[in-house]
């Protein structure tokens, strides 16, 4: 029965995509009836999540749809076909499950905009991509995807694009996951030499040696990074705060970034094969927490924050990859889509009171807007890992999963065990100073806020709750059995096995994560919550160097301009400089030279001679007649 | 007439014909090469009458009066030329003529 309806849940967004992009284009009328254009897109992927969750309540064996032939290589089909087993589906849920919500709070958040049905036609746009990259069966598919949720992305940070500033980071996005796709194209291809096939389930039946794994994970690897955010390509995620706020808290926080990491469990068979790719991923979502805590402490643009919060949680779940650990890696994917969108949303009811991002002009406004506050307030600490909060169980399953690679003997291990506690308490640090910043003290901006409409605080409500019990579905093994492990992804994700932990060390781990949450929190409430902007004069004062450094993000930026796209830009203006004198210049007076030399040699044979002229009549008449016997 | 003196006489024709051109080309004389024009053309009529005759076609034969027609005019038209060429440079040499060139 609802196999027949499959089709229909992954097509409808399509059907909206398309219909409100050309109804709008061509019939200017509909543009003006926003409420109904985003209540059509929100009710299309509403459709698509009621079927994947009653696909999900029925879910016995693998199901196959929508196959026909989509193009063949080397006389190997390619089909389009989408697989619905539990780790692709359980990403359906979270995309369309997550993307209804926000598609509902979009309608109250970009209901005066002009351009709404452009909007709501790339939200729907992305919400198909993003389902074809995690259904699709064969890399070309999932690569079809990817593209896809990149162009989307591209199109919606860009989504005000009269002003450069938007525009351009929509470019910077855009090209920087270039750089990651061309890793995608070279591994797919790679192991289409290794294997003869793209088909992912049959991937999945080889034997790769060591060199290959690695050559081919680290290649999927790099191409993560591009679409998830982390080092090295990760600076183009806090430019796509340019974006509509919605759109950051569906594609840039819930969603897209999430399919690098995905992309890692869909491949776990390949990366099993490589403890030593897995060392490097690990080191690098190590790395990148920490470098963006860091910066996060010390951003004043709320948004600005939460990306940064972002690229760190995402690094925390590449480094749960790097561990082996992939359900425990999807599983921080399932609950830091509930936390991240609604502190997104959250920030985008503020931002819709306030009109300002900078957190120095806000202050105090929990008594103007309680649901956003309260909810806000959730958010904050799901993500700071209070329990029994969602963020709580997630973290400190990826804690205790490096700590346990740790003591299975892999020293660097714990290394990457000690850098996530920090960043852990610096998670609950800044993400505190955020929520006393914000909605506690006094107001210090202009104006007077107010509590935005239902159609906004409905979602954030849904979330908060979310946020809260989500984390249930995978209780640490002290507590009970792992819903989420051993009856659902179990079935399509193999992990990298690990000796249990004794109860008296995993306690130990979950009494040091919950620690340096509530010292986080406690620390952030110690400076912002009594002094409020106070203590960020003192914090600068304290840390002098190392907070200016924060506040520019390191400079990497800088240092990507100086480096890479100013020796780019060089290269370009050469290859300018030289087009131009080729073409304006030597090209032309080369051809008029090559005709005048031409001219010159010919014009000898007009000698004035008549009978030099007979010659030549006879000669070319004997030529002739050469050619036609030859023929003959 | 049979097929032998039908070769026979394209063979005088071609003769001819070869002989006109080695006229134009080698002879410097204006008048000369009108000369060795009407070889040419005669060498052509020669062809037409012998296969008029061969094929018991009258045509061929009624194509020989045009290109008779043809000769005469191209005289004219030549000679007047001769005329006002040797007036013009004292000569009916090519080498004085030659002005048509780069």
């Amino acid at each position: 029965m609802v196999e027949t309806l499959l089709p229909l849940a992954i097509g409808l967004p399509l059907i909206g995509a398309v219909s409100l992009g050309l109804g709008g284009l061509f019939i200017p009328a509909l543009r003006e009836a926003r409420q109904f254009l985003g209540g059509l897109a929100t009710a299309l992927v509403a459709v698509s999540f009621g079927i994947f969750f009653w696909t999900f309540l029925t879910y016995e064996k693998p199901l196959y749809v929508v196959s026909w032939d989509w193009f063949s290589i080397a006389g190997q089909p390619i089909p389009f076909r989408f697989g619905i087993e539990p780790l692709t589906l359980w990403m359906s849920l979270i995309i369309t499950g997550i993307g209804a919500l926000i598609h509902l709070y979009s309608i109250g958040y970009m209901g005066a905009e002009a351009g709404a049905w452009r909007y709501f036609a790339y939200l729907n746009l992305f919400i198909f991509a993003m389902l074809v990259l995690v259904l699709g069966d064969s890399l070309p598919l999932v690569f079809l995807g990817w593209e896809g949720v990149g162009l989307c992305s591209y199109l919606l940070i860009g989504f005000w694009y009269a002003e450069m500033a938007n525009a351009q980071a929509a470019q910077k996005a855009f090209i920087m996951n270039r750089l990651g796709d061309l890793a995608f194209i070279a591994g797919a291809i790679w192991l289409y030499r290794e294997t003869g096939t793209l088909d992912i389930d049959r991937l999945g039946g080889y034997i790769y040696s060591e060199d290959v794994a690695m050559g081919v994970g680290l290649l999927f690897f790099l191409a993560a990074t591009g679409k998830s955010a982390q080092i090295p390509l990760y600076t183009w995620l806090p430019d796509a705060m340019a974006g509509p706020t919605p759109v950051s808290a569906l594609i840039h926080a819930a969603t897209m970034v999430t399919a690098g990491v995905f992309l890692m469990a869909r491949l776990d068979f390949l990366l099993n094969a490589t403890p030593n790719a897995l060392l490097i991923i690990g080191g690098i979502g190590a790395t990148t927490a920490l470098l963006a805590a860091l910066i996060a402490i010390a951003q004043n643009d709320i948004k600005k924050v939460l990306a940064y919060s972002t690229v760190s949680q995402l690094g925390f779940m590449f480094a749960a990859v790097g561990a082996g650990a992939y359900i425990t890696a999807i599983f921080h994917v399932f609950t830091h889509a509930f936390f991240k969108a609604l502190l997104f949303l959250g920030s985008g009811s503020v931002i819709h009171a306030t009109h300002t991002q900078d957190i120095r002009r806000m202050g105090g406004l929990r008594r103007f807007m309680p649901i956003t506050g309260w909810t806000f307030w959730v958010g904050t600490l799901a993500i700071a890992g209070l329990p029994p909060l969602a963020g709580f169980f997630s973290k400190d399953e990826i804690l205790a999963s490096l700590y346990a690679r740790g003591a299975a003997g892999e020293a660097i291990y714990y290394l990457y065990w000690g850098v996530l506690l920090g960043v852990a308490f610096l998670t609950a640090f800044y993400m505190g100073r955020l929520a006393w910043l914000t909605f506690e003290g006094e107001y210090r901006g202009s104006g007077h806020p107010h509590e935005s409409p239902a159609v906004m605080t409905l979602p954030l409500i849904v979330l908060g709750v979310g946020s809260v019990i989500a984390g249930f579905v995978s209780v640490p093994p002290l507590v009970g059995a792992s819903w989420l492990r051993e009856k659902w992804l179990g079935r399509s994700v193999t992990e990298l096995p690990l000796e249990p932990l004794s109860h008296g060390v995993e306690v130990g781990l979950i009494l040091a994560s919950v620690l340096v949450a509530v010292a986080g929190l406690f620390l952030s409430w110690r400076l912002y919550g009594r002094t409020g902007l106070a203590a960020e004069a003192a914090l600068r004062e304290r840390l002098s160097r190392l907070y200016e450094l924060m506040a520019d993000a390191f400079r990497v930026d800088k240092l990507y301009d100086k480096t890479i796209v100013r020796s780019y830009e060089i290269l370009a203006d050469a290859a300018k400089d030289l087009a131009g004198q080729l073409t304006g210049r030597f090209l032309p007076s080369a051809i008029g030279m090559v005709i005048e030399k031409a001219g010159m040699a010919l014009q000898r044979l007009q000698v004035g001679y008549v009978p030099a002229y007979i010659a030549y009549l006879v000669a070319g008449g004997l030529l002739l007649l050469l050619i036609w016997l030859n023929w003959a | 007439m049979s097929v032998e003196v039908l070769y026979g006489v394209l063979s005088l024709s071609a003769c001819l014909f070869a002989l006109g051109l080695l006229t134009l080309m080698l002879r410097r004389n204006f008048l000369l090469a009108l000369l060795g024009l009407e070889m040419l053309i005669n060498a052509g009529n020669l062809n037409f009458l012998a296969f008029a005759r061969y094929h018991n076609d009258l045509t061929g034969a009624m194509f020989v009066l045009f290109g008779i027609c043809l000769a005469a005019v191209e005289a004219v038209i030549g000679l007047a030329l001769a005329v006002r060429f040797f007036r013009a440079h004292e000569s009916l040499g090519f080498h004085a003529i030659a002005s048509l060139r780069w």
